[in-house]
């Protein structure tokens, strides 16, 4: 048998086999547990809602690909990670046509106009939903888009009730109800424990950096014990506000998005603390509900500046070989 | 898939066993070492020196600050066994090696370099001459320069840094001893095209052909012949017309389905070669500087602290040719200089 050529190439001539679609595949399936509390809560109206949008930015995804002239690229499940994560950011009453604009807008402003996956500077899922939030807020209000079920726990968002009532009225909110998902707000967003066992699973395969969901959160703790510290009665302890609202999955999902947030170790760290600061201030002090997706987008733009600082290459010293 | 590698903590260990189970001794020994004494002690270390030059070991220009000399039995490769396989066949010589080299270089200090499995034999063996460090087996950990740094983080007053591995020290030993020039060499067999992972001894200027004819390798199957570690060698097209020379660590034979593809594609920033760079670069905005021929910002970005491991194209899950961006770079940074 004739010999084919021997292909040469340059080295390393071994791989470690990991690849994007992995790595998206493998986050798509953490963040099933909190999409199924989601589906538990609000049945068919919460998988609707996750279907579609993670449908629609697929499709979204292909066409605007064709339309730029680029490599299709939708199977490598970045823009079905991109949808599933918006759906868990909604209600599960929000109308189809404000599903489709969110996913729309994600893709076009926040992903293919700035080249594709990798090269968006905010983080792709966050600029569609402050499209839909800015535009149509009464639609993503948990306040009211959730007066019309009744998963068995209320309906009230701990939320907006610490904002208005101060610390006293969070009484109703056992820590147990918070932990075990029995809280109003987004679809995948209620149950602390699914989506830490989530981003636990990706910090152990390695898909995810520890750094910022750890420094996330020291800094939202960090910061509510201050305020908790100066006057209990109208703040709430850093348990509550590590377990309310978005705040875990914008600490395990959200922030640590791989294109927007710096990739150097120290410049994680300050990434994830200020994105924890900037949260709990924006809680406190804004006419915002949940200050946690701004504060990441916030992050996400000093991104590169950090990225640029607080890290120093080793230097080698010359070793003379024999 | 090793625990290891799936819970992603530890990228690539260096391979290393008790007594190296997997490896084929009896091929593996050359010519019995002519057992001797120390007699080289009475010979003038200058004039040893000049001798050992003209075998061709990098003695001309020794610094006069020389106060450590490392001397490894770490490999360089994963794929690579050969100076824990020398360390392990011929520990007197290595014994007396250590005293040559206290004789003609006259360091302040010798340190032992080796893994954990060999720290009994080497703390024996070492008794006065040297120090041993125990380094953890894990790549690039073998690399001189990751041995330098690491040495010196063990003992504080380490100055200019020498470097010889076993393998080296024994042939080193040998020539003086016996008064011939190193004419053979270890070199590990990897790659699913050969019938069996071994290190063998081979002829210097032996073909790597005839290598892989003398393990009946089925060239058929065969899609790439890497001359050197995985990591660090580099592919070759005809191996009938390369030799093995005393840089040969390793020969790997591969198949189709070991070939690795890189492609010209986007980085999507997920960091994992910032994270794995032992050299702690930004490897990823490095490259794409290089992509875009913007070699002076890549020297801001300290690409000439990159001790080409190839790690960072080893974890990209992108499959973008880091390191030959990077190595294009360098390249050309250094003809520029050469230029002016
Ligand atoms: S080859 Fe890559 S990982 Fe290794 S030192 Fe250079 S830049 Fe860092
Ligand atoms: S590993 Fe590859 S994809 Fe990830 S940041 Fe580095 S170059 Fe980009």
């Amino acid at each position: 048998m004739r010999q084919a050529p021997l292909v040469v190439s340059f080295r390393p001539h071994s791989h470690s086999k990991a690849d994007v679609t992995t790595m998206y595949l493998n986050t798509i399936l953490a963040l099933m547990p909190a999409a199924a509390i989601g589906v538990s809560h609000y049945g068919l109206h919460a998988l609707r809602v996750i279907l579609l949008s993670m449908g629609s930015a697929m499709v979204f995804e292909i066409i605007l690909q064709r339309l730029f002239r680029r490599e299709i690229t939708v199977h490598d499940g970045s823009a079905a990670f991109a949808g599933l994560l918006f759906a868990l950011l909604l209600p599960p009453s929000t109308p189809f046509w404000v599903i489709l604009v969110g996913a729309f807008m994600s893709m076009l402003v926040g992903k293919h106009v700035f080249g594709g996956l990798g090269c968006n500077p905010i983080n792709s899922v966050l600029v569609g939903w402050t499209v839909v939030f800015l535009s149509w807020p009464q639609y993503v209000n948990f306040d009211f888009s959730l007066l019309n079920y009744d998963p068995g726990f209320s309906t009230l968002y701990p939320l907006s009730v610490l904002k208005k009532e101060g610390a006293a009225g969070i009484g109703q909110f056992a820590i147990k109800d918070l932990l075990l998902g029995n809280q109003a707000g987004g679809i995948g967003a209620a149950s602390a424990l699914c989506i830490v066992a989530g981003g636990t699973y990706l910090v152990l395969r390695g898909f995810a950096s520890w750094i910022v969901p750890a420094s996330f959160l020291i800094g939202i703790a960090l910061c509510s014990q201050l305020f908790h510290s100066v006057d209990p009665a109208r703040y709430a302890g850093p348990l509550f506000h590590i377990l309310a609202g978005n705040a875990l999955l914008g600490a395990f999902f959200l922030a640590p998005d791989y294109a927007s947030s710096p990739g150097n170790p120290p410049g994680r760290f300050f990434y994830g603390l200020g994105a924890g600061v900037f949260a709990m201030l924006l809680r406190v002090w804004s006419s915002n509900i949940d200050g946690v997706i701004f504060a990441i987008m916030i992050m996400n733009i000093a991104a590169p500046l950090l990225e640029m600082v607080l890290s120093k290459p080793r230097q080698f010293e010359k070793v003379q070989q024999i | 898939m090793g625990i290891r590698s799936f819970f992603g903590i530890v990228p690539f260990r260096v391979r290393h066993g008790q007594e190296l189970p997997y490896l084929d001794m009896r091929d593996a020994v050359p010519e019995s070492p002519v057992k001797l004494t120390a007699g080289f002690l009475q010979e003038k270390p200058t004039e040893l020196r000049e001798k050992l030059q003209t075998f061709g070991f990098g003695l001309g220009a020794v610094p006069s600050d020389a106060d450590t000399v490392i001397v490894s039995a770490c490999d360089t490769d994963p794929a690579v066994t050969i100076q824990q396989h020398v360390f392990s066949l011929y520990p007197d010589t290595v014994a007396r090696g250590l005293s040559l080299l206290q004789h003609i270089i006259q360091p302040k200090k010798i340190v032992l370099a080796i893994f954990p499995c060999q720290r009994k034999r080497a703390v024996s063996l070492a008794a006065d001459l040297a120090e041993v460090a125990v380094i953890a087996p894990v790549y690039p950990n073998g690399f001189p320069q990751m041995l330098a740094s690491m040495v010196k983080r063990l003992r504080s007053g380490v100055g200019t840094s020498m470097y010889v591995n076993a393998e080296r020290l024994v042939a080193m030993t040998n020539a003086v001893e016996t008064g011939a020039a190193p004419t053979t060499k270890l070199v590990s067999l990897s790659g699913s095209g050969f019938p069996q992972r071994k290190n063998v001894c081979v002829r210097v200027g032996q073909s790597v052909q005839s290598v892989l004819d003398s393990q009946s390798v089925d060239m058929a199957v065969v899609r790439k012949v890497v001359c050197g570690g995985l990591l660090t060698g580099s592919a070759i097209y005809q191996p009938a017309a390369i030799q093995v020379t005393s840089q040969t660590d390793g020969i790997a034979a591969q198949t189709e389905k070991e070939l690795v593809r890189y492609e010209s594609v986007p980085c999507f920033n997920c960091g994992k070669c910032t994270a794995v760079c032992p050299a702690r670069l930004k490897v990823n905005h490095l490259a794409r500087y290089a992509e875009y021929s913007r070699f002076d910002t890549c020297r801001e970005y300290a690409i000439d602290s990159c001790i080409g491991c190839g790690l960072c194209s080893y974890v990209c899950p992108a499959h973008r040719p880091l390191l030959q961006l990077i190595s294009f770079a360098s390249d050309e940074l250094k003809k520029g200089e050469a230029a002016v």
